[in-house]
């Protein structure tokens, strides 16, 4: 009964029943792909590097004897895209490898690490997505105003200063001179980030600095565009009250953008990360890349690259969708 | 000084000779017990505002904080194995070795007993000291001191007492008692016990192959927690064999990179001592008087090399005119802001043996000019191979550079990076700089001189040096030996391929309420003796 009735219509794909679901694949189809690339660009680039970690580790008893004999132990004399390949194949059955500089496997190696830039930026974005939309906000509505004039010309500052002065200010003034924060963002043994919360003050600022400033001006450009279409001036003429009318129609539409905009500044913060960690001696996992780089530690420095890359295409697939549901006109096109 | 004992009349003469030389005298040479010596410095100029630790009778408990230079995820608690100064200061901490260098450079027995030759310096005997427990509760034998030799001396061993065990035969070692061991060397060396003192000397226990979990040693403090990169935890050890020590009940340490992170950490109390100020933080600080800078003046030094094979350094005209080029005492205050000492182009300042009867060599660009012509080399034009690697060291080159422009000299500077500089390039280059810290003149023989050395950066081969060296480290008798030193070093002196303009202080910051903290020239924190160490 009805068989012929019950049938959907003809050979319908999955992509056009589920079109948000299609795009997600075909992104992270992308992005394993590009991942793929990244890799073997990184190793590469780590080829390049002058000395190796077998000259890293031994530092100055790095006798000829002793160099040779080191390589052979780390397997270094073996050719560089055989290496790659040993890598590639156990990252594939999920082993990150070992670390050839501390000789220990890399994924319980970098885990609390891991755990303690995550604690970072999940704070600084926490923080910096609230402030930034309420100052953005704040700063297009009053567009022209001193208050505008003052946001504008001290997110600007903060931009131009880079985050390794903004640290070495902020230690100064707030560590050093007035004592009432550590300067250094040290874990003590067998502790965690969360311990002493007030390690995080510094570095948090240091990051909210250039970060927050960068898209407290973005929101403040989409507003104020916003604020200008006719959408919005059609609901003034229909005598909503401005604070409707800013929430309700303005920021809304300003929103699809504004969200792009944050994730590149999350997508920033792993580079402004690397650096901050360095200043306050955060033992996170921009920190273990600096290190890792100078003891020329391949393996390392790739599993690391490779997370912050994931993460990236993670943030970046993320934010497209986010768009997609913030933007109908994207989400019915076909 | 055979059996590493001092001799008070030398130490005297070292102090004299020292306080002659006015300003810059190295380590506290006078005699005084560590715990009481708070305020005596080595560099320490009384007039400037610079703060001092706490006096008074040495307190016990507290937990004392150091922050280091930290070597990433190189670290090891592994002894032998020790690079960057960490690994060496944890070394010091958890383990010990047969000798130690005291802060006047002289050397003592640490866990030796006796150490002493036969009368050609061929052999010698070491019986260590009795009562010594490791870290589990069983005693020191001579079988750890064995197999400890015979971990350096494994064929594929990457360790740095490779050097040393390579002197030892290592079949022939006898077994004279549970706690004695005579050790048949391949010729005679009667600088032998020297060679002990360095960190990566330490003794390990028989059988102990990882030493990142759980290390077991004999020092002052034990193992709590370790990671690298980051910072360990260590506690004190009740049963320590040196009475009374150490002071304080737990230790950390933690790796600071950034020379401005270390610095903010002690002026914000987060840390309790800081290794390795720069010299511009050294000036400031002693000014500012919050902090107290323990300095020491040995034989640390970023000197400029040339090989003695390699154009144009292989015509000794050169090689002297290069010396005379440089203006020392502007080198000592541009580079090194005035702190240290002028060098004399040979190396072991602070040392007994070191020849300081030398004329001073000072520039002179009339005779090097007439050196250089004589030798064809009227326009010589040379690239200089640099990096920051070392304190001053491309800072002392750009000088340098500017110098020998007077001289008519051309020095193009090639600024290498860090963390390669000795890499695959090292030792290949004809004229270049480098840095070596404080050892014993021997051990630098060993290293940088000899047909053997590893790390010949001046390609010296000199067999009239040569024989005198195996003539020296034949002798037995202190006088002797040193006339024969002064004789080698008055050849390097002459045609050596080192320009040693200065030696660099070792300058760390301490809390002002951190005692029983005595200079020493030998390595930052005292030596790494951290035992010694108070908290008021």
């Amino acid at each position: 009964m009805g068989v012929r009735t019950a049938r959907p219509p003809l050979r319908l794909t999955l992509a056009a029943r589920h079109p948000a679901l299609s795009f997600l694949a075909r992104r992270i189809g992308a992005a394993l792909l590009l991942l793929l690339v990244v890799s073997i660009l990184i190793f590469a680039g780590t080829q390049l590097l002058p000395g190796d970690v077998a000259n890293a580790v031994l530092g100055r008893n790095a006798t000829p004897e002793a160099l040779t004999s080191l390589r052979h132990q780390l397997q270094l004399d073996q050719p560089a895209s055989e290496r790659y390949v040993d890598w590639l194949t156990g990252v594939l059955h999920g082993d990150l490898g070992e670390s050839v500089s501390a000789h220990t496997a890399i994924w319980p190696f970098i885990r609390p690490r891991l755990a303690n830039t995550a604690i970072l930026a999940l704070c600084t974005v926490l923080l910096m997505v609230p402030l930034a939309l309420a100052l953005g906000v704040l700063a297009a509505t009053r567009a022209g105003r001193p208050l505008d004039h003052f946001v504008s010309v001290v997110s600007l500052a903060m931009i131009s200063i880079p985050e390794f002065v903004t640290g070495t200010m902020l230690a100064l003034v707030f560590a050093t001179t007035l004592g009432a924060l550590p300067a250094l963002s040290l874990i003590g043994p067998g502790e965690t980030a969360l311990d002493n919360p007030e390690i995080l003050i510094l570095p948090i600022a240091t990051l909210l600095a250039a970060s927050l400033a960068q898209t407290t001006r973005m929101v403040r450009a989409g507003m104020i565009e916003s604020l200008r279409s006719e959408y919005v001036a059609m609901a003034r003429l229909n005598g909503f009250d401005e604070r409707r009318v800013v929430t309700r129609y303005a920021l809304r539409n300003a929103l699809a953008p504004t969200v792009q905009v944050i994730a590149l500044n999350i997508q920033w913060l792993v580079g402004g990360i690397v650096v901050t960690e360095t200043v306050f001696g955060y033992p996170g996992i921009g920190h273990t890349l600096v290190d890792a780089v100078s003891t020329r530690d391949i393996p390392l420095v790739q599993s690391i690259a490779l997370i912050i890359a994931a993460f990236y295409f993670a943030v970046n697939i993320v934010a497209d969708l986010l768009v997609v549901f913030l933007i109908p006109k994207l989400r019915t096109a076909q | 000084m055979s059996d590493g004992s001092t001799d008070p009349a030398s130490r005297g003469h070292l102090t004299r000779r020292e306080a002659l030389r006015g300003g810059l005298t190295i380590g506290a040479a006078i005699a005084i017990p560590s715990g009481l010596a708070g305020c005596f410095g080595g560099d320490d100029d009384s007039s400037s505002g610079a703060a001092t630790g706490p006096t008074g009778k040495p307190q016990r408990g507290g937990r004392l904080r150091i922050a280091m230079v930290g070597g990433g995820g190189t670290e090891t608690l592994d002894p032998n194995a020790a690079v960057p100064n960490i690994d060496s200061c944890r070394a010091t901490c958890l383990f010990n070795r047969l000798t130690r260098l005291k802060p006047d450079l002289s050397l003592e027995n640490e866990l030796a007993e006796v150490f002493e030759p036969n009368k050609t310096a061929t052999e010698w005997t070491v019986r260590l000291r009795s009562g010594v427990e490791w870290h589990d509760g069983s005693p020191l034998v001579a079988d750890d001191l064995l197999y400890t030799l015979k971990r350096m001396g494994a064929p594929d061993s990457t360790l740095a007492g490779k050097n040393v065990t390579n002197m030892i035969d290592l079949g022939g070692v006898k077994k004279l008692d549970g706690r004695t061991l005579r050790l048949p060397l391949k010729s005679g060396s009667a600088s032998f016990p020297e060679l002990f003192q360095s960190p990566q000397m330490m003794i390990v226990k028989d059988g102990e192959t990882d030493f990142n979990k759980n290390p077991i040693g004999t020092g002052p403090f034990k193992y709590v927690s370790f990671t690298a990169g980051q910072n360990s935890l260590f506690k004190r050890n009740p049963d320590y064999w040196e009475e009374g020590l150490p002071y304080v009940d737990e230790l950390v340490i933690t790796s600071t990179p950034d020379p401005q992170a270390r610095l903010n950490a002690l002026l914000s109390k987060q840390v309790d001592a800081m290794e390795q100020l720069s010299f511009q933080q050294t000036k400031t600080q002693k000014n500012a008087g919050r902090i107290r800078v323990l300095q020491a003046t040995g034989s640390s030094m970023v000197p400029i090399y040339m090989a003695t094979t390699l154009e144009p350094f292989t015509d000794v005209r050169v090689r002297q005119a290069i010396r005379l080029i440089a203006d020392r005492d502007a080198l000592i205050s541009n580079v090194q802001l005035g702190l240290g000492a002028v060098g004399n182009d040979v190396y072991g300042r602070g040392f007994e043996n070191y020849n300081d009867d030398l004329p001073q060599r000072k520039q002179d660009i009339d005779q090097a000019k007439s050196l250089l012509k004589a030798a064809g080399k009227s326009d010589l034009r040379v690239t200089l191979f640099s990096s920051s690697a070392g304190p001053g060291m491309l800072e002392s080159a750009t000088v340098f550079a500017e110098q020998a422009k007077k001289a008519g000299v051309t020095i193009q500077v090639d600024n290498g990076p860090a963390d390669s500089y000795f890499g695959p390039k090292y030792l290949k280059q004809n004229f270049a700089q480098t840095q070596w810290p404080t050892f014993t003149i021997f051990s630098w023989y060993q290293q940088a001189m000899t047909p053997q050395a590893p790390f010949n950066e001046t390609h010296w081969a000199d067999p009239q040096w040569n024989k005198l060296l195996r003539e020296a480290e034949a002798t037995l008798d202190e006088t002797k030996r040193k006339e024969l030193y002064f004789e080698l070093q008055k050849i390097e002196h002459e045609s050596g391929g080192y320009l040693i303009w200065g030696f660099y202080p070792l300058c760390d910051g301490l809390a002002t309420n951190v005692g029983g903290a005595v200079p020493s020239a030998a390595n930052g924190f005292s030596n790494f003796n951290l035992a010694s160490w108070w908290l008021a």
